[in-house]
């Protein structure tokens, strides 16, 4: 993806609605630069051999499994957020506990990516994830 | 061309929440991040001039507005930076989750202060109207908010 698009995409990504971080980062991109289905791709082509291989797109797996639960639940509580919203005369309290919602489960996401850039890190090792990343 | 009809799939949108921006499905060019918020802005302030008739209700939400748009120009500019830095040291292969930890406690930080603007603005224009204007200005907002969800969507 274009640089610019990409970034476009990514500063909407993070203002839109309630000032999350999440969601993005469990896609892959925000942290990255790069997709889910891209880095899988890219692990591929770097011919680690079977084992590391396998273990390398396993942590990719599992991160696909993280972001869609991830996005899901952001749709959801984005919809409540824009609900009260449209209300003239919302609680303050509600509102402010609809964005804590919202921002507790994005960091909790944000967790969950780090132990996997970790793990990334262990079955790829410094030369492979350089090459992995090398167009950061 | 009016402003909701210009907005392109990938545009480059610093808008938010409450605010202010169609996606077209025109095929245009991209606009700017700054180029949706001044259009995005300036269509809702119009919009406030025709709703809200009583001058002084009128100039209440349009400070209110004026500082919604600062909350989110601050923000937005906070928020390229960040990710620059946490895409560079994401992918740098010598930095620990510790300093990533403490990267995103800071965007935490960031995002709590402008969350609290935002939500203090936005209940600022609320009280400065009545029902009825009110749900003709919402109408307009939640249409923009619906539209930058799903150019949201398509960019992740």
């Amino acid at each position: 993806m274009h640089a610019e698009s990409r970034q476009g995409g990514q500063v909407l990504v993070i203002l839109l609605g309630a000032l999350f971080l999440g969601a993005g980062v469990a896609a892959g991109s925000l942290a990255t630069g790069m997709s889910l289905k891209d880095l899988d791709k890219g692990i591929k082509a770097l011919d680690l051999g079977d084992t590391r291989e396998d273990q390398a797109r396993d942590v990719i797996s599992r991160w696909e499994d993280l972001a869609r639960p991830a996005l899901k639940q952001r749709k959801r509580n984005v919809d409540a957020i824009v609900d009260l919203l449209g209300e003239q005369y919302a609680p303050e309290e509600k509102l402010r506990a609809a964005f804590d919602a919202l921002q507790a489960d994005a960091d909790a996401t944000v967790s969950g990516v780090l132990a996997l850039r970790d793990e990334l890190r262990a079955a790829l090792g410094e030369g492979d994830w350089e090459r992995l990343f090398a167009d950061r | 061309m009016p402003f909701l009809e210009r907005i392109g799939a990938s545009a480059r949108a610093g808008a938010f929440a409450a605010t202010f921006m169609l996606l077209g499905s025109c095929g245009s060019p991209p606009e700017s991040a700054s180029d949706v918020l001044n259009g995005g802005f300036a269509e809702l302030r119009a919009t406030a001039q025709d709703v809200i008739t009583d001058p002084v209700r009128q100039a209440k939400y349009l400070q209110h507005c004026a500082d919604l748009e600062a909350a989110l120009r601050g923000f937005e500019l906070y928020t390229a930076g960040f990710l620059d830095r946490l895409q560079r040291q994401f992918t740098d292969y010598d930095v620990e989750r510790a300093e990533l930890q403490a990267l995103v406690a800071e965007f935490r930080e960031r995002r709590g202060q402008a969350q609290r603007s935002f939500i203090d603005a936005h209940r600022g224009m609320a009280s400065s109207v009545t029902l009825d204007e009110w749900g003709q200005l919402w109408k307009r907002q939640k249409k923009l908010v619906d539209a930058l969800r799903d150019a949201s969507a398509r960019n992740l």
